[in-house]
């Protein structure tokens, strides 16, 4: 079965006005969310969106990812070069989204 | 990273323009590291000799109640200058209505400018009038930003202000360089917008890394080979937390406002394809500013250089009036006398009005449209009514001032030998004085003039003002040099009233709101008037009281 695995978010640069100002959450989520697959940023994306945000959705998310101009990072790199929305997430990663843009 | 070297500047003043947002925190960071000398380089010296921050506080825009978080926030962008022990400048966006922004320093009449929809005319006339208001400058700039329906038409505002304030305080401190924080994607985006928004004309100053537009203060733009992305991952391994500043935008849909839909185009595209945002900025780099560009025709509100008679080139290819629209009025009309009645009323309203403002001393503006670049005047089709901060007043009664002395100048021009024309302050004086017959006069010629006339005593020299001496250009060096010459000036004018005074002029005086062409319609009736000589016996009698001689 699915076990919990603990996921450390980081909001910065005004995408935290999106969660209540909350810069800095622990989630735990389950391993897979889509059995079989294992969870990756894709499901985690689709998670915050449905149980963290809190006001305008079309802010942070655009599609099944987030909205351009909102950086991603993941343990400290960029996820472009982890494989974006198909990255397998890990127990105990550090995903920050810092928003690039003044606009949102 | 860092692109200061651009400058070739030593040793001199900067103000950094500090929003608190990701791209000016790196670059305050950035230009502290350079500017940095270690006790072990003693031969080096630092760039700029002195570092001043300024921050702009925007919130007066809103009515924040939650002022202790608000004050949390600035607090936080004050310590961060502090963290690099830099002057720091705190300035709030309603500042620009007080006095101490515009070029004298001393101004404080707002302009009124309504919008005149009755005039058939294609492009809508604006009204407007000089006057003093005692409300305070944050009630002021609201009824500026609330006049205005168009969120577009707000954000251009806002960044006209912060910008004249900056500029202002920049040559209030002494700074030559104004360091601002435009990263390459800001400035795509702002090239898309400034250009969609038809401010093409001054595109090029707008963006450039180097703007020597305003003359004594160069704007510079660092940060301008930067994406923001890489500022963002640069703030987030240095540790930095930006703050967060409201403005107009923030959590607005795309479709807000021009820049804010250009900004989502962008950045949308900026995924698909990584390069857009440098394809872009490196595009519009390589434009330069028209040679037609000309310091006097400047707009008043976003002081960029605008295209001479844009006007009529605005009228050509717009189109205000539909056939089908004119019909409609015409149905509307027949249908209502009430509207016919109302516009009576209003007209006598306006009329009334205006003879207020007479007594008041304000001043109704007419050619306002004139002065403004085609992309405020755009704007400007939004207002309902708004008062514009005195800077623009000043600059406006400035220029007014400009042609209306030039119009008599010409009109009262007489072939003589002593000083003609129509003064009204002792600073005209000295701008006819430097006008004595040549296209360009340096201030040492007027020295030197003055020299002369104090030497020979006997005799005052006269000459001649000329209507096409009067180029814009010795204004210019005039006004730069207006201080050192003011007690010359007046010394020369008691000179001449003296030489006067010994042949036994006659001394005439004109009231003040006598009209002057009638006046001058009498000099010319006796047929004497070449030898008249009108002059202005000091400060005290700028009140158009003049003296002649009627033989």
């Amino acid at each position: 079965m699915s076990s919990l695995i603990k996921v450390n978010l980081t909001f910065s640069g005004g995408v935290e006005l999106l969660f209540n100002n909350i810069k800095q959450k622990i989630i735990e989520i389950p391993s897979t969310i889509n059995p079989p697959k294992p969870t990756t940023m894709k499901d985690l994306i689709l998670w915050i969106k449905d149980n963290l945000l809190q006001e305008r959705s079309e802010l942070f998310v655009s599609g099944n990812t987030v909205r351009p101009g909102i950086l991603v990072l993941i343990n400290d790199t960029d996820w472009e070069l982890e494989g974006e929305l198909e990255y397998e997430i890990k127990d105990n990663d550090e995903i920050v989204f810092i928003s690039t843009l003044h606009g949102g | 990273m860092d692109k200061l070297r651009s400058a070739n500047s030593q040793g001199e003043k900067v103000l950094v323009g500090f929003s608190g947002g990701p791209s000016s925190r790196a670059m305050l960071q950035l230009l502290s590291d350079y500017n940095e000398v270690l006790p072990n380089e003693r031969s080096k010296k630092p760039l700029f000799s002195e570092v001043l921050v300024c921050h702009i506080d925007e919130s007066p825009i809103f009515n924040l109640d939650d002022s202790d978080d608000h004050d949390v926030i600035l607090n936080q962008i004050e310590q961060i200058a502090q963290n690099y022990n830099y002057p720091f400048i705190g300035l709030r966006i309603d500042d620009i209505y007080s006095p101490d922004y515009t070029s004298s320093g001393a101004y404080n009449k707002v302009l009124e400018v309504t919008l005149d929809k009755s005039s058939p005319q294609e492009i809508d006339e604006l009204n407007a009038k000089i006057c003093q208001q005692e409300t305070s400058t944050k009630k002021k700039l609201h009824l500026l930003l609330d006049g205005v329906s168009k969120l577009t038409v707000k954000e251009d505002l806002v960044w006209h202000l912060k910008q004249c304030l900056l500029i202002n305080t920049a040559r209030k401190n002494g700074c030559t360089k104004l360091l601002l924080g435009d990263c390459s994607t800001r400035l795509s985006i702002k090239i898309i917008s400034f250009t969609s928004k038809g401010r093409g004309f001054s595109l090029p100053l707008d963006i450039s890394g180097l703007n020597p537009w305003f003359g004594d203060v160069t704007i510079l733009r660092p940060m301008k080979d930067t994406l923001s992305k890489e500022i963002g991952i640069y703030n987030k391994f240095q540790g930095f937390e930006t703050t967060i500043i409201k403005s107009l935008t923030t959590m607005m849909p795309p479709k807000a406002s021009i820049d804010r839909l250009t900004e989502e185009f962008v950045v949308k595209l900026e995924r698909d394809f990584p390069s857009t945002v440098s394809t872009i900025s490196r595009t519009a780099a390589k434009l330069t500013p028209s040679e037609l560009i000309d310091s006097d025709n400047h707009c008043v509100i976003c002081l960029m250089p605008f295209q001479k008679d844009n006007k009529i080139w605005q009228s050509r290819i717009t189109v205000m009036t539909t056939p089908s629209s004119s019909t409609m009025i015409k149905t509307q009309d027949s249908t209502s006398e009430y509207s016919s009645k109302n516009s009576s009323t209003c007209s006598r309203a306006a009329t009334c009005c205006s003879s207020d403002c007479c007594t008041s001393k304000d001043h109704n503006i007419n050619n306002l449209t004139d002065l403004l670049c085609y992309a405020c005047r755009v704007n400007m089709r939004d207002i309902k009514g708004i008062t514009l901060p005195p800077y623009v007043t000043e600059d406006v009664e400035k220029r007014n001032g400009r042609e209306n002395l030039k119009k008599s100048i010409h009109d009262i021009f007489i072939d003589g030998k002593l000083i003609i024309g129509w003064f009204n302050s002792i600073d005209l004086i000295i701008k006819c004085l430097i006008a004595d017959g040549s296209f360009l006069v340096l201030p040492s010629d007027v020295m030197k003039f003055i020299k002369t006339i104090n030497e020979k005593d006997k005799e005052a020299y006269g000459f001649l003002v000329t209507y096409y001496a009067f180029t814009e250009r010795s204004f210019e060096a005039i006004e730069r040099h207006f201080t050192v010459l003011e007690n010359d000036i007046v010394k020369l004018i008691k000179n001449i009233e003296k030489t006067i005074n010994k042949r036994n002029f006659r001394k005439l005086k004109i009231e003040k709101n006598e009209n002057i062409d009638e006046y001058i319609a009498a000099i010319k009736k006796r047929k004497k008037g070449l030898k008249e000589a009108i002059e202005i016996k000091d400060r005290k009698i700028m009140e158009h009281e003049i003296t002649i001689e009627a033989k």
